[in-house]
């Protein structure tokens, strides 16, 4: 063989080996991208079920368990004589009495169950700008006083969980029979009383803010003392969880 | 210059990252209100959002600190910038008040309008150093340096091999 070409065989055997290495080196980073990538998957995907991100309570819980019973233009749940007294004043279009709702939902009732809170939900129409907000208002109290109270639960974190955007409420204003019936079933006393406001329940909700000075939601009274809501909901939230933890008066 | 100019990037942008994901992890039901606040996406996708956004976050800026996979990492980056300046510019031209709940503190907020150019010139600042990355990602003290080494210098170290042997 001469000089020439063992020169040029070097070089082709040298080209395929960097060849077959590019390959091997391809296959080696695509392999470990896709490992890494499915590794930072699986961490996004534990943090957000850690965090309870997953875990959403929905109205599927069980209303069963707690007593409920219906008060004056109000849903009181559990036991009147337990340690702590939770009042909460709320917009059923209110975006942070959502907030309030979803974090509370769970732990209020499962206490309330136990007998140590009880908690006054107080729906109101503060947010008249938006049609939404009487008509869903009306419909629960239409539940609240025709059905039952552990209807009017339901009903109550039904709305929270299909709750619109305050700009968008009138396009979900056609949904409100709809979920008044999910509840209810074809009930024609509550299907009746849905169609005309029920005057005296709105007066009776409005006499209720007067009374309390209530000018936003959602406004929390924790044993009779209003929390502060300038600090965010989670801070509402915490402080009415500490309180039922410790059963303080 | 360059290259410790992408590890200045990667550390300010993945430290906002990781601070505006860890403010907002124990507290997912706020997260939720502040995408919700925004009204732009469909309710049940703006749920979905604000439930994985905080760990995404989280992740998307410990990947940038440890130069994990970095021209993604940017990418992602620079999306969720983009995302968040268009969301910032809706409500700001919608006449919405609002916190732009970036570090856990969302909410209403009658002084809002004063802060969206400061909130549009920060990501805007965060948007571009995510490109720089996503253009420049090979920087010094990465782990995609011990993971992904320059191709060039392993296979001249191949062909060194092939051709001692020869």
């Amino acid at each position: 063989m001469s000089k020439q070409s063992r020169e040029q065989s070097r070089t082709e055997r040298a080209a395929a080996v960097r060849a077959a290495q590019a390959r091997k080196e391809r296959n080696r980073r695509f392999a470990l991208v896709a490992g890494v990538l499915v590794l930072l998957g699986a961490i996004v995907a534990g943090g957000v079920w850690y965090s309870g991100g997953g875990g959403k309570s929905t109205t599927t819980s069980d209303t069963k368990s707690v007593t409920l019973a219906a008060g004056d233009a109000s849903l009181d749940m559990g036991d009147a004589s337990a340690p702590v007294k939770v009042v909460i004043y709320e917009d059923f279009l209110c975006p942070y009495c959502r907030e309030l709702e979803t974090s509370t939902r769970d732990f209020l009732q499962q206490n309330a169950a136990k007998g140590k809170v009880y908690v006054e939900y107080h729906p109101i129409n503060l947010l008249r700008q938006y049609d939404y907000s009487a008509k869903a208002m009306n419909a629960w109290a239409a539940v609240l006083t025709h059905a039952s109270p552990g209807d009017a639960l339901e009903l109550h974190n039904l709305f929270y969980d299909k709750q619109p955007y305050e700009e968008q409420s009138n396009e979900s204003l056609g949904s409100i029979e709809g979920w008044v019936k999910d509840v209810v079933g074809d009930d024609s006393a509550v299907m009746e009383a849905i169609k005309t406001q029920d005057t005296s329940f709105f007066a009776a909700a409005q006499q209720a803010m007067t009374n309390d000075h209530i000018n936003s939601t959602p406004t929390v009274f924790l044993d009779g003392k209003e929390l502060p809501n300038t600090s965010g909901v989670p801070q509402m939230v915490t402080a009415i969880e500490n309180a039922v933890q410790q059963g303080t008066k | 210059m360059i290259r410790w100019l992408g590890v200045l990037a990667r550390l300010v942008v993945g430290g906002v990252w990781i601070w505006a994901g860890l403010a907002k992890l124990p507290h997912p039901d706020t997260s939720v209100s502040a995408v919700r606040a925004y009204q732009l996406l469909p309710t049940g996708i703006a749920d979905t959002v604000g439930q994985v956004l905080p760990m995404v976050e989280v992740v998307i800026g410990a990947c940038l600190v440890l130069g994990l996979l970095i021209r993604f990492s940017a990418v992602v980056s620079a999306l969720l910038m983009v995302a968040f300046l268009i969301g910032i510019i809706s409500v700001w031209s919608r006449g919405i008040e609002i916190n732009c709940g970036c570090f856990g503190n969302g909410g209403p907020n009658p002084n809002a309008s004063r802060q969206y150019p400061w909130e549009i010139a920060r990501d805007t600042g965060l948007l571009l150093a995510s490109l720089f990355l996503a253009w420049r990602p090979r920087t010094p003290l990465a782990l995609d340096n011990l993971l992904f080494p320059p191709l060039e210098s392993s296979y001249e170290t191949e062909e060194d091999h092939v051709e001692a042997k020869s």
